[in-house]
């Protein structure tokens, strides 16, 4: 009854509160326009909820020691940020799928994984001052780069696993610059570019019993130096210019490092790195400017109830790009907590609960925003008596 | 912790982040100096490369009104077309033509019937219909007079000569109304069922039988105008009509227009309206080789209207929209010029005269702006 009183207090809110503008605006970032954009991680609310530690999530394909389940996970993630530059606020959001991943094993405990996920988003939305009395931009940016993926992990005694994964990326961005005047829209110049590539992904991880302390879980992630090919089109007012042109961007390689131990009991204790040497990243051979980034993570869980566990964790990392006007790198702080929620004969509904806080400098002084996002993966686990029937081993 | 708790609790959290992306959206300018390079607005102020003017009669049967006067400048008759009927005309014991004036100025006019036929689309001072002239311009009427007035307050109605009743019926194109006295006032047109003029007969039974105009309009001339050629002149009624040209070769067909004016302050000669209306057309056809029969979009690009209270007016037309059409599609959308007219051009005399050169001469004033770069360019 509480919740229906809710639900019904929140439209009561937004259909009567005089000063609240009910309008979309779907965007992720107010960084998003620099570089790649903002890196997206795993993309899985178990993993989110821990840090977003990669090397221990579904996208290294060597972090699978259980082998012998047929699984499924589709993520969806909604959020809000609130961004804030020289006394001026606004808020942005976004609900969108995030990412898709699943699995079927072979009995040679060999298991084949196929995905998407998305690597960089391109979402944003900025507003200009007015240019003169009354024209203003409007930039609207949508897109991200992405990858279809499809590999093979395979363990060896049940300690140790490696997967590799080829990556076919794809994706787009548009961005959209619309000139405002007092009298509404004067016109729009869109800039569409679509990215293509391959990579190959691999995973490592090794399982080490400690008969004292717990089990130690190590897991290593690496995606090797990347060759991006990204053909830009520009629409002036609607008609294809002759402006189209093809970059040619190098990103050099990513590692991630991720650590789990059950030492302190029923907590289990993640730990995640990762690396982005990236100053040497180049477009058409002149170098990008990007830097040379790391973020590390921290993650607890514990299951306060049974079949309910309490995740918690920590992150802290910089952005590999900066503004043109400020050398200094922007910073980003993240707290992380979630849950599972079981489904019987099914898996579970995973939740996870982000608040990042991210720190950059610009030609008009500081800009900081806070993005909550809300991350529910749906993960289906086979049950095993099912799959052994099936399989008949 | 119950299962239903649990679901409704995570149904209400993923309401309520569902609606983060419709809640205040602002449009301060949060993180826009993260775009590197932004294309900067420029702006140039551009002089008439030809301007030229030219006057025409035109059919003013679109009026919702009709309109009856004359002073040293214009002149203007009004034109009624019935459907009498040819029958027991002997048994008609009195005509009648009832008017409804509009203004209260008691404008006496003269009424005969029309000799000529003309067409309400087409009719103008010169022309009966889009092909036929007049013979006497200003209309060919029998000089029989119908009928002699003046038009006051509400309502007039008019006794016609019962003695020319079978000309009226069998030999005229309708009545034509001419004005007498120094002076304009109008009438309410067909447009208006319930106080249209109309054209009563009253029958010995005691019957009577109203008939209403089939067709109206009123025809205008100013011919008396010492108009020099080489004046450039926008009005209503007889259409003065200006040509104006300007180069936009200085623009980049890529730039985005933001803004594009064409401002200029007129000198008023003559009005009958309190506000004057101006409207600016596109040429579809090439004014240099068509001359004054170049024709044009019937929507003007641009309108706007002004009350000419002081000579300080200055007259602003936006034409965004038409410029950035000709700056970015030339092949499509070729730059023919621009026709400054009244808009719409029935409206009640008036005469405004526009400088060829100096301060007060046309300036189109346009700010645009080069296209944006790409995220790995700026």
């Amino acid at each position: 009854m509480i919740f229906n009183k809710l639900l019904h207090f929140t439209f009561c809110i937004l259909l009567t509160f005089p000063n609240l503008k009910v309008c979309p605006t779907f965007a992720q970032s107010f960084f998003n326009p620099l570089g790649l954009g903002e890196v997206v991680g795993p993309g899985f609310a178990r993993s989110n909820a821990l840090g977003s530690p990669s090397a221990l999530s579904p996208i290294n394909p060597g972090f699978f020691l259980n082998l012998s389940k047929t699984n499924f996970n589709i993520s969806l993630l909604t959020g809000g940020t609130i961004g804030r530059q020289s006394n001026n606020n606004r808020a942005i959001g976004a609900v969108r799928p995030l990412s898709l991943s699943g699995g079927v094993p072979l009995p040679t405990r060999t298991k084949i994984l196929v995905g998407i996920e998305q690597r960089f988003g391109q979402d944003f939305n900025l507003w200009s001052e007015s240019l003169s009395n009354t024209t203003r931009y409007h930039i609207i940016g949508r897109g991200g780069i992405y990858s279809l993926n499809a590999g093979v992990a395979q363990s060896f005694l049940s300690r140790y696993c490696i997967g590799a994964q080829f990556h076919q990326i794809w994706g787009g961005s548009k961005e959209e610059w619309q000139f405002h005047s007092g009298d509404g829209s004067i016109g729009a110049d869109t800039i569409e570019v679509l990215y293509s590539g391959t990579t190959t992904r691999i995973g490592l991880s090794v399982s080490l019993p400690h008969s004292e302390v717990g089990t130690l879980q190590l897991a290593l992630c690496y995606d090797p130096p990347l060759n991006l090919t990204a053909r830009r089109f520009k629409h002036i007012h609607g008609v294809v210019t002759d402006s189209i042109r093809s970059y040619s961007i190098k990103l050099p390689h990513t590692v991630a490092l991720g650590a789990v131990t059950d030492a302190l009991g029923e907590a289990r204790i993640n730990l995640g790195v990762e690396l982005r040497p990236w100053s040497g990243a180049k477009i058409d051979g002149k170098e990008l400017g990007y830097r040379n980034v790391w973020r590390w993570c921290i993650g607890i869980e514990y299951e306060l109830l049974p079949n309910h566990p309490l995740r918690a964790g920590y992150s802290m990392g910089n952005w590999y790009c900066e503004s043109k006007f400020s050398p200094k790198p922007i910073s980003e702080k993240g707290v992380h907590l979630g849950t599972s929620v079981p489904i019987t004969n099914f898996g579970a509904l995973d939740v996870a609960g982000e608040l990042l806080f991210r720190k950059g400098a610009t030609s008009a002084g500081p800009l900081g925003e806070t993005a909550a996002r809300l991350i529910l993966t749906l993960s289906y686990q086979e049950i095993w008596a099912k799959r052994t029937r099936r399989w008949g081993y | 912790m119950s299962a239903t708790f649990r679901y409704r609790f995570l149904a209400v959290l993923l309401f309520c982040f569902c609606l983060l992306p419709f809640l205040n959206c602002n449009t301060r300018p949060v993180g826009f100096d993260l775009i590197g390079s932004i294309p900067e607005e420029e702006s140039i102020e551009l002089p008439p490369d030809t301007i030229d003017s030219y006057a025409k009669f035109i059919p003013l049967s679109t009026a919702p009104y009709l309109l009856l006067g004359k002073d040293n400048q214009y002149e203007s008759r009004i034109l009624l077309k019935f459907a009498l009927k040819d029958s027991a005309l002997d048994s008609v014991t009195a005509v009648h033509l009832i008017l409804y004036p509009q203004g209260s100025y008691p404008q006496k006019f003269l009424c005969y019937p029309c000799s000529t036929d003309w067409s309400g689309s087409g009719v103008t001072w010169r022309m009966t219909d889009s092909l036929n002239q007049w013979v006497n311009p200003g209309g060919d009427y029998w000089h029989l007079l119908l009928c002699e007035g003046s038009l006051v307050k509400d309502s007039t109605v008019l006794q016609l000569n019962r003695d020319y009743l079978p000309t009226l019926v069998r030999h005229s194109y309708g009545i034509i109304l001419l004005p007498v006295d120094t002076g304009f006032t109008t009438i309410v047109s067909l447009e208006k069922t319930s106080s249209s003029p109309r054209i009563v007969f009253s029958y010995l039974n005691g019957k009577k039988r109203t008939y209403y105009p089939t067709e109206d309009t009123h025809i205008v001339d100013s011919t008396n105008l010492g108009i020099y050629p080489e004046e450039i002149l926008v009005g209503s009624s007889v259409a003065f009509r200006t040509y104006i040209h300007f180069s936009l070769e200085s623009i980049p067909p890529a730039a985005t227009v933001t803004r594009a004016e064409l401002k200029f302050k007129p000198l008023t000669v003559y009005r009958r309206e309190d506000t004057i209306r101006l409207g600016v057309h596109r040429l579809t056809e090439s004014y240099r080789t068509k001359g004054k029969y170049a024709r044009f979009a019937p929507t003007a690009a641009g309108i706007t209207r002004y009350v000419p209270l002081d000579t300080d007016t200055v007259v602003h037309l936006e034409i965004t929209s038409l410029v950035q059409e000709w700056v970015s599609r030339p092949d499509s959308s070729p730059n023919y010029g621009l026709l400054l007219t009244a808009e719409p051009e029935w409206l009640k005399p008036f005469r405004i005269k526009i400088f060829r050169s100096g301060p007060n001469s046309p300036k189109l004033k346009i700010s645009y702006l080069y296209p944006p770069e790409d995220r790995f360019s700026r």
